[in-house]
């Protein structure tokens, strides 16, 4: 497979006057967790949309997986959005079961141990749970399926700080070489321990794309980072 | 394709579990209790009317009202993910909507039996009638339910298709679905006036007809979803 899973050239998406991408050129290569940081409103969902192909750029090209992006390349991507969209009726159990018969990269296995690590109940129904316990639910269906590149959008919002913590675990647990892991959040202080890349993306540019270690290393913390670049104070 | 098709059925039939609950008791309660004029059967046989009233209109209208839905819920975001290509599952919306429209017929015919036999009327004479008919009346009622058949698969799909037409270019706009339905009913007018001058009253060159155009409809549609639809929201 060819080392660069996501790969955007000059790619710039407008919802009518308003610019959401600007002009964005990356490459990002397996064995990261990367951290997609930036304010409300800066890009951080259409960026993850866009390269689900949910949504389309007007200008510019993306390749995932070396493959010019189209709906087959979802096969490449496990995403988990920042809303709900499992069927209502659905059970933990049937949601399960909907994920091995839709998607052939679904490993039991792994779902059986994300159940064990996160505590999940699989006989309740998605709609009776806590928003916790729901982000648990859709972060283990998402981490279940053996894919190279997964997209987190927003997974830790609003969650109880015991949750945060159960989550971050598992999603550097399967972190690996082979994989990416994109998460897209403002929790900087939540998040800095297990992220290996940081992307800062301010009114649909990247303001940065480095390493942690290099942003990190004159003592600053990355929240001071942040402050900095988005402040305007 | 199929696996998405059993998930829809199993969706809508636990959503729609009580509708059909009463459904059956109003029929039960009909069919099965003696008419006495006070309040309560009165009101029983007011929602059997209404109930009759209604299926006949959604035997026709309810796969096209649910394929436009589908489209615009939480679950289509759930579609975007799997790696069905966007004429499959369009594919497979067109046999959903054929299904719930035949359900809503089948209630529709079951109420008129039960009206004919709360009336006195003999639907043992109905059978024989309609059985002792010669061959090619028969025939022309199979060629006329043919096309009855071919004209609601025909609206499910250019409802479709101007629905995600307007989607796709006006992508925020509230689209209100009335003003979708009576388009496609103009543009179905426009369409019978000029296939009922070719087929010189064949209704089996009306019903070919009538499926080319839902499969141009599905051409057009699935070229929109593929380039130009987005889920903004």
């Amino acid at each position: 497979m060819d080392s660069k899973y996501i790969e955007f050239t000059n790619v710039t998406k407008k919802y009518g006057k308003f610019t959401a991408l600007n002009n964005l050129n990356m490459v990002l290569t397996p064995g990261k967790i990367i951290g997609l940081l930036g304010p409300n409103g800066s890009g951080k969902t259409t960026l993850l949309k866009t390269i689900m192909r949910i949504i389309r750029q007007q200008e510019g090209e993306i390749k995932i997986c070396g493959q010019n992006i189209s709906y087959e390349t979802r096969k490449f991507i496990s995403f988990m959005p920042d809303r709900e969209f499992l069927y209502k009726s659905m059970t933990v159990k049937s949601a399960i079961k909907y994920y091995q018969e839709m998607f052939s990269d679904f490993d039991i296995e792994k779902s059986n141990y994300l159940i064990q690590a996160l505590s999940i109940d699989i006989d309740m129904d998605i709609e009776k749970l806590s928003k916790g316990n729901k982000e648990k639910v859709i972060l283990m269906l998402t981490l279940s399926r053996n894919v190279p590149i997964y997209l987190l959008d927003e997974p830790l919002g609003n969650l109880d700080p015991v949750i945060k913590h159960e989550m971050l675990t598992v999603i550097k647990k399967f972190s690996n070489e082979k994989n990416i892991i994109i998460i897209s959040t403002h929790l900087i202080k939540d998040t800095e321990d297990i992220l290996d890349q940081i992307i800062f993306l301010k009114q649909g540019q990247i303001v940065l794309n480095d390493l942690k270690e290099n942003i990190i290393k004159d003592g600053k913390t990355l929240e001071q980072y942040y402050l900095e670049v988005f402040s305007n104070v | 394709m199929f696996n998405y098709i059993k998930w829809e059925l199993v969706n809508e039939t636990k959503n729609k579990k009580i509708v059909l609950f009463t459904i059956v008791a109003i029929y039960l309660a009909v069919a099965l209790l003696p008419y006495n004029d006070n309040i309560i059967t009165d009101f029983i046989y007011l929602a059997f009317s209404l109930i009759i009233m209604g299926s006949l209109v959604l035997g026709f209208l309810y796969g096209a009202k649910r394929t436009i839905d589908s489209y615009k819920n939480q679950t289509f975001l759930l579609e975007s993910m799997i790696s069905l290509s966007p004429g499959k599952i369009l594919f497979a919306k067109y046999i959903l909507a054929i299904i719930f429209n035949f359900v809503c017929s089948l209630i529709f015919i079951f109420g008129i039996f039960i009206a004919f036999n709360k009336s006195n009327i003999n639907v043992d004479l109905i059978f024989k009638f309609f059985m002792n008919i010669d061959l090619k009346d028969k025939l022309e009622l199979l060629k006329l339910f043919t096309s009855i058949f071919a004209s609601t698969i025909t609206f499910t799909a250019v409802v479709t298709f101007v629905y995600i037409a307007i989607r796709s270019f006006l992508p925020n706009i509230k689209i209100i679905k009335f003003l979708v339905y009576m388009a496609s009913l103009f543009v179905l007018e426009i369409l019978y006036q000029i296939i009922y001058d070719i087929c010189n009253n064949s209704f089996m060159v009306y019903s070919i007809l009538m499926l080319v155009v839902s499969f141009i409809c599905y051409i057009g549609t699935v070229w929109f979803i593929e380039n130009k639809l987005e889920v903004y929201k």
